[in-house]
């Protein structure tokens, strides 16, 4: 099976890519829109049809991997250029021709994902969440909007494993409760201790855990939730004309950080049936699992760079419900600017009020 | 000429004895004890009175053997309260003799005149420079001056009386310790505001510098919970151990009480 696929536009030859509008492949070219299962055969069958012949001398292949660099090379199938990415890129443009490539060979049996969700806003959106993510920020600095450089914008499939599991689990907390009484000469508080233990059942459907190494994981969970909901079988399709990467994470590793979370999870609701004590924190909490199990998914996130004074800054979008984040840099000077005039007028508002009543 | 002259004397007795029962009656000063002669109960009673019409408060003096069933706090109280009413002004000083107390109660303007910081300097003053050696009388005066300074005090009154000269020592240093107490009621307003106002300043900082930052791990994975699932099958509450800690009780502030 060949490395390279590419949609190639029936009508007019162009590079299809996947339409967010449309929520299917469409030709930028003729405008023409294509179903998804139907392009796909009709790729299938124009590959098929290419012909191989065999060289008695020995050929290079279309692709090799430089295993001390990690690098894999392939050769653009519309213009020829030499396309060289990385071992988990699976989908790239050409840098000549702008081609849309999908390295099925990066997507293909074990690394062949379940599930993706296909992008429900596109390059404009992003581009104006961003301009709406500066608003109303008091400390940002005011030439950050107009000085700031967006370096980059691109539309990326990140690899997530996707963990749904029932638990059963026993947790302990401990709590207190106070009581108070006097006499003529004492007042007297009496402080007794407990040991909450709560037990019960929980059950988690495709908690997101990020499987790229790439992306930084507080970023990835910042653009949180995600409507699994809404996915779909995947397809090589959807990924036309988006970066997409393959897992380097392995699904092993993510168990970590899954049960990190589905810890906490059982800690927080059982917790609600402390009540009535003060102080309640959990000293232990156990748990298994039951029917577990594990998908792999690409999910959609508009990836930004800017640059501002020498330094990056990444902002993402989450490529289904719109959620923007990004840390933005903070002016000092308006900073201390704010702490001294709230200070002031507090200040003087309350020795106003203060003043009045004791006099 | 005789007979007028011993009508005459009866006459003015009759009459001085009334004025007695006058002023008892008014309820100025009352006394089971006998700690002053008649002379200086009229003196004294003139002095209250004149206390009453130029303050507007009434100033009582009681000195009783016991106070029976009640506590001299409560029994302080109780006559104040039954004098002036409960929207009328007035200070009652007790002296309670078995019970080796002295009560200084205050009521409506009374109160903020007489505040708890200067009726501790009188109870310093006249106890240890009077009560003690047994000069109740001159201990009185020196109670009723001293009400009449903190009374012009507290109403900014600047013409002071005649009896300003007599507490002119004690009144200086009581407007001197006053004017400390003031000077530190003033400071510590100024520090609540500050303190207020910086508080309120990091709170404000906080916020808009939180809006700079959306970046964060999640906490939980509440939001892929399963809605329903959640089932639970066991609950108990086990008791540990329990600690008791106790403090003494605050002091009453309306009424102040001391032993001599």
């Amino acid at each position: 099976m060949n490395a390279i696929k590419e949609y190639k536009c029936p009508c007019c030859g162009g590079a299809i890519s996947f339409d967010v509008e449309s929520q299917n492949l469409k030709c930028p070219y003729c405008d023409t829109e294509f179903d998804i299962e139907a392009l796909e055969d009709y790729a299938d069958e124009i590959q098929s049809n290419e012909s191989s012949p065999k060289w008695e001398a020995e050929v290079r292949s279309n692709s090799r991997e430089d295993e001390a660099d990690n690098l894999c090379t392939y050769s653009c199938k519309s213009c020829g250029g030499e396309i060289v990415t990385d071992s988990t890129t699976a989908t790239t443009s050409c840098p000549f021709c702008g081609n849309p490539v999908i390295l099925t060979g990066k997507l293909s049996s074990n690394l062949r994902p379940d599930l993706v969700i296909p992008f429900k806003f596109d390059k404009e959106s992003a581009k104006t969440a961003l301009k709406n993510h500066f608003k109303g920020k008091k400390l940002l600095p005011r030439s950050f909007k107009s000085e700031a450089r967006l370096d980059e914008i691109k539309g990326v499939y990140v690899p997530f494993w996707l963990f749904s599991t029932d638990t059963t689990s026993k947790t302990r907390y401990r709590g207190t409760r106070i009581s108070h009484w006097s006499d003529s000469e004492y007042i007297y508080t009496k402080t007794s201790y407990f040991s909450l233990i709560r037990g019960g059942n929980l059950n988690f459907t495709h908690i997101p855990v990020d499987g790229s190494k790439k992306m930084a994981d507080n970023l990835m969970e910042s653009l949180e939730p995600y409507n699994i909901d809404d996915a779909v079988d995947f397809e090589a399709a959807y990924l036309a004309g988006y970066f997409a990467d393959r897992y380097d994470v392995s699904s092993e590793e993510s168990i970590l950080r899954a049960n990190e979370r589905i810890r906490q999870s059982i800690i927080d609701e059982f917790y609600k049936t402390t009540f009535g004590y003060v102080g309640t924190h959990c000293t232990s909490c156990n748990f298994d699992l039951l029917k577990s199990s594990v998908k792999y998914a690409l999910l959609p996130v508009w990836l930004l760079t800017a640059s501002y004074k020498d330094k990056n800054y990444i902002f993402a979008m989450n490529g289904q419900t719109g959620k923007f984040v990004g840390d933005l840099p903070m002016d000092i000077g308006a900073l201390w600017r704010w702490f001294f005039a709230v200070f002031g007028i507090v200040s003087a508002i309350m020795f106003l009020i203060l003043f009045g009543a004791n006099h | 000429m005789k007979k007028l002259t011993v009508f005459t004397y009866f006459f003015v007795l009759i009459l001085f004895s009334f004025s007695l029962l006058v002023c008892a009656d008014e309820g100025y000063y009352y006394d089971e004890v006998g700690l002053i002669n008649d002379r200086q109960i009229i003196h004294l009673t003139n002095t209250l009175r004149d206390f009453e019409k130029k303050r507007d408060a009434k100033l009582m003096i009681v000195v009783v053997n016991t106070t029976g069933n009640k506590t001299p706090v409560g029994f302080a109280f109780d006559h104040l309260f039954n004098t002036v009413g409960n929207t009328g002004n007035g200070i009652i000083l007790l002296l309670a003799i078995n019970e080796g107390k002295v009560v200084i109660d205050t009521r409506g303007s009374a109160s903020k005149a007489l505040t708890d910081q200067r009726a501790d300097i009188l109870f310093d003053l006249i106890l240890y420079e009077h009560f003690v050696s047994g000069d109740y009388y001159n201990g009185f005066l020196s109670f009723i001056d001293m009400c009449d300074g903190y009374f012009a005090i507290s109403h900014n009154d600047h013409a002071y009386s005649s009896i300003d000269s007599e507490i002119s020592d004690t009144g200086s240093s009581i407007s001197s310790m006053d004017n400390e107490t003031d000077d530190n009621s003033f400071l510590h307003l100024c520090l609540i505001s500050l303190g207020i106002g910086i508080a309120a300043a990091i709170i404000t900082v906080l916020i808009l510098r939180g809006q700079l930052k959306s970046v964060k791990k999640a906490k939980n994975a509440s939001v892929y919970v399963n809605h329903g699932s959640f089932l639970l099958t066991e609950k108990r509450d086990v008791f540990l151990y329990s600690t008791i800690t106790k403090i003494p009780r605050p002091q009453s502030n309306s009424s102040k009480s001391r032993k001599y």
